[in-house]
């Protein structure tokens, strides 16, 4: 249940994870939540070399809501779409959904 | 005085657990401390034809990577139960393969290296040819004309054909019997799953030759003495083996397996402990699994509801080898006991043990009595249903009357010592509503609802047991299986007790110690109980078979009850009475009707330790030990009610309620006792609903990880409504029974029978378990499309 | 080898260490940190015994990897008692016998942790829905909920129940969801 190695790496902002997934175009993956990639790589179903971890990319999180259109970002969390209080408004379906799950 | 028996005392072991304070295997570290990483082999068959560890060996903190071949001294694991009084086919496993792999799991190759990564990324490159072979995995099939072959040394798979009860009578009363009922019932293959995997740790004294094991065992002695006599070849007494604190085994850690062997043998190789911790996924593949026979049973009896005749054949799935204890399981504990609650005149039962390419299959929770529990309750309803009898009454018309304890089977079991099972099946009905919920289901059905109400009557065989009737000229197992215990009292008046049980999560310290403390009159504070450690302490047969008080704990009250018959000598001298005048009362033993004259056994504990004026032919010191083997095994029996509705077009089951009402015999701690029922009954229900450890045709493990093998959670499971009924035991002298299994053996013929009431209507007979939403409705399918 | 930095808070003491970027943080606890309460029971996220609360959120710590706890406030096992007391919590497990070989207690305690910083009066059910991710396999979970339960009461200042373990507490209609009333007429 070990990983196999490879290199890490948390970008700051949108732009530097775009340029180093492009550096890793072959052989790297994006790290959000990682609860189904990590149990691959535990299991060395998956053994990339590189993980961009967006987790601390601020404008990647985050549930938006303006002119008629929620947005949510990224690496929101299950979690955080189910206590949404943006969604319950606006997309109720959405927490509701969440919960059911 | 304080009274603790019979209270809920708060455990002593608690504190420790719920500070993250524990010490389980894997929080040992030793200097110097290196790690091992097993490979196990993909195939289920397979001839190994050539193993290249050099790739691995390169990699940067690797210090050695063995086979089999470096293993060569090192014998194959034992069978130390085999059936009794028939000819066994034995194979057992070697700790690492040589020649040929026989399932998925089986090990060819250890990595030690400085750290677990390191062990394991050598492991990925280790490059093994194998030549694959046929696989076979279901145990009928294995028997028949040409299926692959597993060992040269059993023909057609088969390890044993044991019978029990009388077949001729049995064939001519069924053939005589008004009325027969036929059944298929495949007890499905469970994983047991205990929340802590397995490990063992090796460690090798050049200097002393010694061995010291740290091993995740429900068994430590024992191992001790079969890696010793048996795997190893080193004296007895050259090895230590410490059981730390153990989390869960449910019978999986109870034998002696690959990793202890390695572990032990590469100590002394690299001349550094090693450390092995399985992870998940090796759990699965190669710590044994439990259950998993095919029966064709038939039930026979009179229209007005008395059962006359049962036959039964088993196909009992042992796996690739033979474990530990396995061909014991099927044949003492589940042959033995197929007729139950019941007064059946003629029985008959057969059973084939079977060799396939699947992981080793030996005793998990309940050991035998779950299948031998399932099979009668289910073939009970069966019957009542073919005779279009309440499954209550035809139980009371059947039970083994009160009056004739000790009861004999007619499949040649040791006497039941004693119960009351009507009195039980009562409380049940009572408690659970039945014939409310019986309205309550007819209402529901006319509005098409299917509620169902299902029973389970149960007894089973614990308190292993007596060594001679267990052992190699009786049911084969092959030793003994007593128990010690040793009391001291030091000369503070604090009480340190060892027993050779080995507590992983029964609460042994605390039960213990509340029967010590009213012994001797002390606080449960000042009483400790110690286990685990083979290192000068009595050899003991461990806990499994819900033996460790019946057995372990009478030990225990035994050798207070010597400590106490010294006591009073002791005291008869410093009061200058006679011994015959000497009473213990309000925890003082002093002479008859002069409680100012009592002395507490801190008293006596002073005294005897500095023997300065002890009576004549008394040695110094309070130190008793015994070693107890008990008569007769214990019979705990009691009645489930499960109720439940089914929805038809989902095939959802939907627990409504479920009432236990269990007799253990006396009960020292009701909190314990309770929380042994809930898990046991979680446990049934799982197999009853959810659990299946399923292979695929080429003996691929398809249930590999708990993704995908459906250990019960919170929110599936309901609130247990437990009763009692207390009939003490005439076998030992606390009148306990044991209770480790009890709620596991009942609870899963209790379940099924509920949800095959519930589909009655939709004449459906039966279904096999896990009672998944898919079998269910698929099994409605096409009975709507026979209609 | 691809290692990293990080610093981070555990128990509220402050540790700054260079780990291997595949270091999972559950193995940084144990190993690394001697924190040997936290436990691995699974390889693929199931069955909680490694949950800790990290950045004020229960956390499985074997799918995250230590250098993502970079600047972290973890909370484990053995930061929870303080000054000698038992967390509420924890004395809801001893008091209930919410475990048995202990080896689920702690993950289930962090997790019974991070539910009632979020919901103080849970109801069985939604206790036993916060628990899915934590699997045990001694207690059949009836304990555990009581215990949580206690706690609860405890950590809201309501008193507790005199008698503590209460037989007839076994004799609750037991239903984890109840039958719909079958109409009489």
């Amino acid at each position: 249940m070990i990983p196999a190695e490879f290199d890490y790496y948390a970008p700051q902002s949108l732009d530097e994870a775009i340029q180093l997934l492009g550096e890793h175009a072959e052989d790297g993956k994006v790290l959000a939540g990682g609860h189904s990639l990590i149990p691959m790589m535990k299991l060395r179903l998956a053994t990339p070399s590189a993980l961009i971890d967006i987790g601390r990319i601020p404008e990647l999180r985050g549930i938006n809501r303006s002119n008629g259109t929620v947005t949510i970002g990224a690496t929101t969390t299950h979690r955080m779409i189910e206590f949404s209080e943006e969604l319950s408004g606006a997309l109720p379906i959405m927490p509701q959904g969440r919960q059911r799950s | 005085m304080a009274t603790y028996v019979g209270t809920p005392v708060k455990r002593v072991e608690d504190p420790k657990f719920i500070t993250g304070k524990g010490s389980y295997l894997d929080d040992i570290k030793l200097p110097g401390m290196t790690y091992a990483a097993i490979l196990h082999s993909p195939h289920a068959h397979a001839r190994i034809k050539s193993i290249d560890t050099s790739k691995a060996l390169s990699v940067p903190g690797v210090i050695a990577v063995f086979t089999g071949k470096d293993m060569a001294d090192v014998n194959a694991l034992p069978c130390a139960w085999q059936a009794g009084g028939v000819q066994n086919n034995v194979a057992t496993p070697r700790p690492l393969e040589v020649d040929e792999v026989h399932y998925v799991g089986d090990a060819v190759a250890v990595v030690i290296a400085e750290d677990r990564y390191t062990a394991e990324d050598a492991l990925g490159l280790i490059e093994v040819e194998y030549e694959p072979l046929p696989a076979v995995v279901d145990p009928e099939a294995a028997t028949q004309e040409g299926a692959p072959q597993l060992h040269e040394q059993a023909p057609n798979n088969i390890c044993m054909y044991w019978t029990a009860g009388n077949k001729d009578a049995t064939e001519a009363a069924i053939a005589q019997a008004e009325v027969r009922v036929q059944q298929k019932l495949v007890n499905q293959r469970l994983i047991p799953t205990a929340m802590e995997t397995r490990g063992a740790i090796g460690s090798y004294n050049p200097a002393t030759g010694e061995y010291t094991l740290w091993l995740t065992s429900q068994a430590p002695h024992v191992m001790k003495l079969l890696l010793a006599a048996f795997v190893l070849n080193v004296p007895e007494n050259k090895i230590r083996v410490i059981a730390p604190d153990v989390g869960g085994g449910f019978g999986s850690k109870i034998f002696c397996y690959s990793d202890m062997a390695i572990v032990a043998w590469a100590s002394k190789q690299v001349g550094r402990p090693v450390k092995y911790v399985e992870d998940r996924r090796e759990n699965y593949m190669w710590t044994t699994h439990g259950r998993d026979h095919v029966t064709y049973a038939e039930i026979a009896g009179t229209r007005d509801g008395r059962i006359t005749a049962l036959k039964v054949r088993t196909y009992a799935n042992l796996g690739a080898y033979l474990s530990t204890a396995a061909p014991g399981i099927p044949t003492t504990l589940y042959g033995r006991m197929v007729t139950g609650v019941y007064k059946i005149p003629n029985a008959f039962v057969e059973v084939y043990g079977v060799y396939t390419n699947t992981a080793m299959v030996d005793a998990y929770r309940g050991a035998g009595r779950p299948e031998a529990t399932y099979l009668i309750e289910r073939m009970v309803d069966l019957f009542a249903r073919e005779i279009g009898m309440d499954p209550a009454e035809v139980r009371r018309i059947n039970f083994v009357p009160p009056n004739e304890f000790p009861y004999r089977n007619a499949v040649g079991m040791l006497p039941y010592d004693s119960g009351e099972y009507e009195k039980a099946l009562n409380k049940a009905l009572e408690v659970s509503g039945y014939s409310d919920f019986r309205r309550e289901q007819e209402e529901a059905r006319k509005q098409g609802r299917y509620l169902g109400v299902g029973l389970s009557s149960y007894v089973e065989v614990c308190g292993l047991a007596p060594s001679a009737w267990i052992g190699l000229n009786g049911e084969g197992w092959g030793a003994a299986l007593w128990e010690s215990a040793n009391v001291r009292v030091h000369l503070t008046g604090k009480v340190v007790v060892t027993t050779g049980t080995l507590p992983h999560g029964q609460g042994h310290d605390t039960t213990f110690a509340q029967i010590v403390a009213d012994e001797l009159g002390v606080p449960l504070e000042d009483v400790i109980v110690q286990h685990g450690d083979t290192q000068g302490t009595p050899f003991g047969y461990g806990t499994y078979g819900s033996r460790s008080l019946a057995v372990g704990g009478v030990a225990i009250y035994k050798a207070v009850e010597k400590i106490k018959q010294k006591a009073k000598k002791i005291a008869a001298h410093m009061l200058e009475a006679a011994e015959e005048d000497i009473v213990f009362q309000d925890g003082k033993f002093m002479v008859r009707g002069a409680p100012e004259s009592g002395k507490t056994i801190q008293e006596i504990a002073l005294a005897a330790h500095l023997g300065y004026n002890l009576p004549e032919g008394v040695e110094p010191y309070l130190d008793e030990t015994t070693y107890f083997d008990p008569p007769n095994c214990t019979f705990p029996f009691g009645t489930h009610v499960c109720m439940v509705e089914v929805v038809p077009d989902t095939g959802e089951v939907k627990i409504l309620g479920y009432v236990a009402v269990d007799d253990v015999g006396n009960v020292i701690n009701p909190m314990i006792v309770d929380g042994q029922l809930h898990g046991g009954i979680v446990q049934g229900m799982a197999q009853a609903l959810w659990e299946h450890g399923v292979y695929d045709e080429h003996g691929q493990l398809v249930t590999g990880t708990l993704m995908d093998y459906a250990i019960p959670k919170a929110s599936m499971v309901p609130d247990f409504k437990l009763e009692r009924t207390v009939t003490t035991t005439p076998v030992n002298p606390l009148g306990v029974k044991g209770a480790g299994e009890a709620g596991t053996i009942a609870a899963t013929p209790a379940v099924v029978n509920a949800v095959m009431d519930a589909l009655a209507p939709l004449g459906i007979r039966h279904i096999d378990m896990p009672l998944t939403p898919e079998r269910i409705w698929r099994a409605i399918r096409s009975q709507d499309n026979r209609s | 080898m691809a290692t990293h930095p990080i610093s981070l808070t555990v128990n509220g003491r402050k540790y700054q260490s260079e780990v291997d970027d595949r270091t999972l943080l559950v193995h940084y606890l144990r190993d690394h940190l001697g924190l040997t309460g936290t436990h691995i029971g699974c390889d693929t996220s199931q069955c909680g015994a490694c949950t800790i609360v990290m950045n004020g959120h229960a956390v499985k710590s074997c799918t995250v990897f230590a250098v993502q706890a970079d600047g972290a406030d973890i909370l484990t096992i053995e930061g929870l008692a303080s000054d000698g007391q038992l967390h509420p919590i924890q004395e809801g497990f001893w008091e209930e016998h919410g475990l048995q070989c202990g080896f689920c207690t702690p993950g289930m305690i962090m997790s019974a942790y991070d539910l009632l910083q979020h919901n103080p009066d849970p109801s069985e059910m939604e206790i036993r829905e916060a628990l899915e991710g934590n699997l045990c396999r001694c207690t059949g979970y009836q304990n555990i909920v009581k215990a949580i339960r206690y706690a609860a009461r405890k950590m809201r200042g309501e008193s507790l129940p005199e008698e503590r373990y209460v037989p007839e507490d076994q004799h609750r209609p037991a239903a984890v969801e109840g039958p719909e009333a079958v109409p009489t007429s």
